[in-house]
């Protein structure tokens, strides 16, 4: 009943490593993976996968995410699950790289997302980088200082034990559950504990998160190479939300879709995506 | 006073022990280098009571609100190694020393099944549930948290069957999609998908939305595009030599779906559906009228089965598909049984019908379907046609106080066209559908002799026919983004003919010859509000005229009925979150009864036995009925938990009657107002323990029931209460070396007969288990074992034990089985049971111990 990780072929991507290492030793590298291409920041030596429950109270809808912590040395990533399995096929085998036809076959199988954030843990800020509608979007911060109320209950988590702490929280109520690993880290933007968050849920239900394996999988990471727009947390927020109540209007707007008639374009301008914000404030 | 300064004292000294501390210092690695990051924690009682990390220099500073001394820090990184000290005030700096140390996490594996949810879909990974001992993708459907599989391959959902089995989006099976899910290996599939609340056309998305489910299989990139499949065979011995085979292969392109199977054995296994569709020429004569045992039937028949079924579907565009389906199957079986059965007749001595019979039951179908379907968002189009055959030839052989052959043989012929048409223009849609279908049956025959004699005991010839036809409307107007109003438009006519001619000895013959019509024109205008995902609530109001017109040829007579019925339906479907949801629904329905309600001269069903299907009277019948149902889903989780209630009521004016009297039994019915009540409670929880691999399943179940019935001249108001508790039980363990799976069931049935016999309690206790163990890998080694125990009657229970198992060994593409039934060798099956008021006391002949080699070549 286990998921066969595509991962690994530990040796493979521990010799990228240490070439990425070497290069970023000096300047910035970039990753070829030849599907996209990577700005390597860090070598990962530890991975967390989550299960990342999400419901958009509007369209009564509920989506099952799976995403992955990734901790370096000096950089922290939090991103798609998908997105690591896909990359992982091109870097265990230099020679892959199907073609178009094939490369979408393969994407079907996976969902991957195209949101991201990086903690540089030296500086303490973190670097949000997202996508909405065709444009890519990425602003900067000092890391949350997220205000724990500690208690003393504990609960295990895939193996770990675990202390509940509960915070407010740009709009929701948190409950985290964190363990004895030594990581100020967590899902998403979440840290700020005396260990690795390995539960966490608001307290409306739109948001859950969980722990449901670990790696020791050896491999560069960064962000996605990209033409950025810089943007605020704020601007980007709005913008976002704006577009997913939208996005119907934009996509006939843009020109991309053409309604074949009036009916066809009241449907298509009342299309909404799903939207279900982290933060509120 | 001594008291008020010793606690002072205590007091003084506790604010000694708990003050605001700020605890801070330095921590270097062993080159005296500062380390950042380093995470420190500050313990009291194995409570955390503070926390920081390091700066960049090495220093921190820690602050708690009140500790007691003495306290523990920890130091804590993954690059260094562990370290603890203990201080016993706030006032010394600390400074800590770390060695390097690698910290690595045990490797968790990604153990939660992976689940995926997107709106109504919930996709799940065929690998994450695939046991070393499934054999077919049914044996993962089964794992899957919300559905059950029944015996037959139906597929269910949230306790209602699916409307759809897709195989790459496409319906190549229709129905028949056992022959599929029965015979694909998991290894060909990469997901199957559940679509919940499936609509499956394309043209009433947003209008209607449907309460069942779809599922679809999705192939594993490589199994496209070339046929695969299995070829197998196998021998063995049981009392005769044992045979099978198989060969199933299907091929599945984008353009096109193929599936061809052919199967034969002699090993117990049936291919047909024991009921038969067909007019009441047919389907009045059932195929086993002496009875069979409450046991699968591959433990007692002696059979020569064969099966052959070819489906092909071509996507001639994109909307667009052709499917071809046809199969031909027969079933010889012959098994014996003797019974005896008390009849309890008021006012008599109860008689008591003892007798052994042989049977040797003949059943061959062949079946053919041809259907056109273009389903886009603008325009549905289907016509189907399809035709079946049946061929029945049973000879039983009857021993009582004297031997009887008794013969029944039929032939039932039924052709079937469905039209349907949806054209949607925004927020309108027609609706326009035209079915179509002629059963006819040439021949019906019963005939019994005395075999010693030879002289004739009755005979019996049955002929009929029956036409169909059905053409609807339905125009739907959204009035508004949530709002659709509409009404349907239906004609229906029946048109039905019997004629039956029976004599048994020098008796006056039995005849039926009637015909006739029934005409239904209906008007039900509705509203429809629908949220999608979120609330549906649906009202028609059905407005139907029935005119009704049967000839009697034998009594002379012409049957007329004429009447405008008015009905109500409300169906309400709500879901205030993702995960729960209710439904609600409350009708009120007229009907009334057709051409068997002026069948009033009695039919044999067997040699001695009659049933007279009706009384000269049109039954009529009001249908008041309420269900509510809770479901919670939590497919990630793998709980799932449904409640129903519902309960039911119909009123009528026919009563059932039984007469029992030395010669026979004769079943028929009363002009006379009654009712039967319903009510039903059933509460089904799954839960997936994923920590543990196992799964549990929990049914309970009541059903009361209340009834009249005519015994010999007696009204008996019989009740019924049966209450059902199934537990499932699953589990995977040792790395998956060993499987176990247990099915647990108890059943309580209390029957009462007011002012007839006293009420008696039965009680049923049974237990289905399979252990299979994986020694090493490709070797399955499994048992399987049924254990039932029946309650008879006050104090008399009875036990029956069967004892299957096998070995199973996998080399590349072969598999290699040996499979051991009836391990206990237990020849005969015997129990006693309560038909309603009679007690029937059974002894069936079983299959013995039998052993079978199958070789299976896997492309």
């Amino acid at each position: 009943m286990n998921i066969k990780p595509i991962t690994a072929m530990r040796n493979l991507l521990f010799s990228i490593a240490i070439l990425s290492i070497c290069l970023t030793a000096n300047a910035e590298h970039i990753l070829d993976l030849r599907h996209r291409k990577e700005i390597v920041k860090d070598t990962a030596s530890m991975e967390i996968v989550y299960a990342h429950i999400a419901i958009d109270p509007v369209k009564n809808e509920r989506r099952v995410k799976y995403e992955m912590l990734t901790i370096g040395n000096n950089f922290n990533k939090y991103g798609g699950y998908d997105n690591y399995q896909i990359d992982s096929l091109y870097m265990e085998n230099p020679e892959f790289d199907p073609p178009f036809e094939e490369y979408r076959e393969l994407s079907r199988n996976y969902e991957t997302i195209s949101e991201s954030t990086l903690t540089n843990k030296t500086e303490g800020t973190i670097t949000f980088h997202g996508k909405e509608f065709i444009n890519y979007y990425r602003y900067t911060e000092p890391l949350p200082a997220i205000e724990w109320e500690l208690s003393d209950e504990s609960d295990e988590i895939i193996g770990y034990k675990c202390r509940k702490a509960t915070a407010k929280w740009r709009g929701h109520d948190w409950t985290a559950w964190y363990s004895d690993i030594p990581e100020d880290a967590g899902p998403w933007k979440f840290q700020g504990l005396p260990g690795l968050i390995l539960k966490l849920e608001d307290s409306t239900g739109e948001h859950f998160f969980e722990a449901i394996g670990t790696k020791n999988d050896v491999f560069p990471f960064g962000y996605g190479k990209k033409l950025y727009c810089k943007t605020t947390r704020e601007k980007f927020n709005n913008l976002y939300k704006e577009y997913c109540q939208n996005s119907g209007a934009m996509l006939v707007d843009s020109g991309m879709v053409i309604p074949r008639s009036e009916e066809e374009e009241l449907m298509l301008r009342s299309k909404k995506l799903f939207f279900a914000p982290i933060e509120l404030e | 006073m001594k008291r008020i300064l010793i606690i002072t004292v205590l007091f003084l000294n506790l604010l000694s022990v708990y003050a605001k501390v700020e605890i801070k210092g330095k921590v270097t690695d062993l080159e005296g280098t500062p380390l950042q990051g380093i995470m420190l924690r500050l313990y009291q009682d194995e409570n955390i009571k503070a926390f920081t990390s390091s700066k960049r220099d090495g220093t921190f500073l820690m602050k708690a609100d009140t500790i007691s001394f003495p306290a523990k820090i920890t130091f804590a990184s993954k690059s260094y190694a562990p370290h603890e000290t203990w201080i016993s005030n706030s006032a010394d700096s600390v400074f800590a020393v770390l060695e390097p140390q690698q910290l690595t996490l045990e490797e968790v594996v990604v153990k939660v099944p992976r689940v995926r949810m997107k709106g109504d879909t919930i996709t799940y990974d065929v690998a994450s549930y695939t046991g070393k001992g499934d054999r077919s993708i049914e044996d993962v459907i089964k794992k899957l948290p919300g559905i059950e599989v029944s015996d037959n391959g139906t597929i269910m959902y949230d306790g209602e069957p699916i409307n759809n089995f897709y195989i790459e989006g496409l319906n190549l099976m229709g129905n028949n999609y056992a022959i599929a899910s029965r015979n694909i290996t998991p290894q060909d599939i990469s997901t199957v998908s559940v679509y919940e609340r499936h609509q499956p056309k394309k043209a009433l998305k947003g209008i209607s939305e449907s309460s069942k489910a779809a599922l679809n299989l999705k192939l594993k990139k490589g199994r496209m595009l070339k046929p695969v499949g299995f070829i197998k065979g196998g021998a063995g011995y049981g009392d005769e030599t044992l045979w099978s085979g198989q060969l199933y292969t299907m091929l599945v392109s984008p353009t096109n779906q193929t599936i061809v199977s052919a199967n034969g054995n002699n090993t117990g296994n049936d291919y047909l559906n024991p009921n038969d569709r067909g007019d009441k020429a047919f389907t009045t004569f059932g195929r086993t009228p002496f009875g069979t045992p409450s046991l699968t039937s591959s433990r007692y028949i002696d059979n020569r089965s064969a099966y052959f079924t070819a489906n092909t579907l071509f996507k001639l565009k994109e909307d667009l598909t052709f499917t071809f389906n046809s199969s031909y199957g027969l079933d010889h079986d012959s098994f014996d049984g003797m019974s005896t059965t008390e009849y309890l007749a008021s006012g008599l001595k109860d008689p008591i019908y003892s007798e052994k019979v042989d049977n040797g039951l003949k059943k061959h179908v062949v079946s053919a379907s041809a259907k056109i379907e273009n389903n886009s968002d603008k325009l549905y189009l289907k016509d189907q046609f399809y035709f079946t055959g049946n061929f029945n030839n049973n000879d039983y052989g009857i021993v009582n106080t004297s031997s009887i052959g008794q013969t029944l043989h039929n032939r039932n012929f039924s052709f079937f066209n469905d039209f349907s048409t949806i054209i949607r223009k925004g927020r309108n849609a027609t609706e326009i559908t035209s079915q179509t279908s002629y059963r006819h049956t040439p021949f019906s025959n019963i005939a019994a002799s005395d075999i010693i004699s030879g002289t004739q005991i009755m005979r019996q010839n049955v002929e009929g026919r029956s036409f169909y036809n059905r053409e609807t409307t339905g125009y739907s107007w959204k009035v508004s983004r949530k709002s659709t109003i509409g009404a349907d438009l239906a004609f229906q006519i029946n048109h039905d003919k019997f004629v039956s001619f029976g004599q048994k000895e020098e008796s006056a013959p039995l005849c039926n010859d009637l015909s006739g019509h029934i005409l239904k024109t209906s008007a039900s205008p509705f509203y429809k509000f629908v949220i999608p995902g979120k609330i549906s609530v649906t009202f028609t109001l059905p407005i139907e005229w029935r005119d009704l017109k049967y000839t009697d040829i034998v009594n002379e007579k012409t049957h007329r009925f004429d009447k405008v019925f008015v009905d109500g339906n409300l169906d309400i479907f709500f879901k205030p979150h993702p995960n729960h949801w209710f439904e609600a629904a409350a009708s009120w329905n007229h009907d009334t009864g057709d051409i068997t309600d002026f069948i009033d001269n009695p039919i044999f069903t067997t040699f001695r036995n009659t049933s007279t299907l009706g009384n000269g009277n049109l039954v009529k019948t009001l249908s008041k009925s309420a269900r509510v149902s809770y479901s919670l889903r939590n497919p990630l989780e793998g709980f799932y938990l449904k409640g129903v209630a519902s309960f039911s009521r119909k009123e009528t004016n026919s009563l059932s009657v039984m007469d029992v009297d030395q010669s026979g039994t004769s079943n028929s019915s009363l002009n006379s107002n009654t009712h039967t009540d319903i009510s039903n409670v059933m509460v089904n929880a799954t839960k997936h323990l994923l920590g543990i691999n196992s799964r549990l399943s929990l049914n309970l179940t009541g059903v009361w029931m209340q009834r009249e019935s005519m015994r010999s001249s007696s009204l008996v108001n019989i009740k019924n209460a049966t209450y059902i508790a199934t537990l499932k039980a699953e589990t995977e363990q040792f790395n998956n070396i060993l499987a176990m799976s247990a099915n647990l069931s108890y059943t309580l049935n209390h029957q009462s007969f007011q002012g007839f016999i006293p009420s008696n309690d039965l009680r049923e206790f049974s237990v289905n288990g399979k252990v299979s163990v994986f020694p090493i890998k490709k070797l399955e080694i499994y048992g399987r074992v049924f254990f039932n125990r029946s309650q008879l009657e006050e104090g008399n229970y009875k036990s029956n034990v069967f004892i299957d198992a096998g070995a199973k060994y996998s080399i590349k593409k072969f598999d290699i089985e040996l499979t051991a039934r009836n391990l206990t060798d237990m020849r005969r099956y015997e129990y006693t049971l309560y038909h309603t008021l009679d007690l029937t006391t059974y002894s069936y002949s079983l299959r013995p111990i039998e052993m079978l080699l199958t070789l299976r070549y896997n492309f």
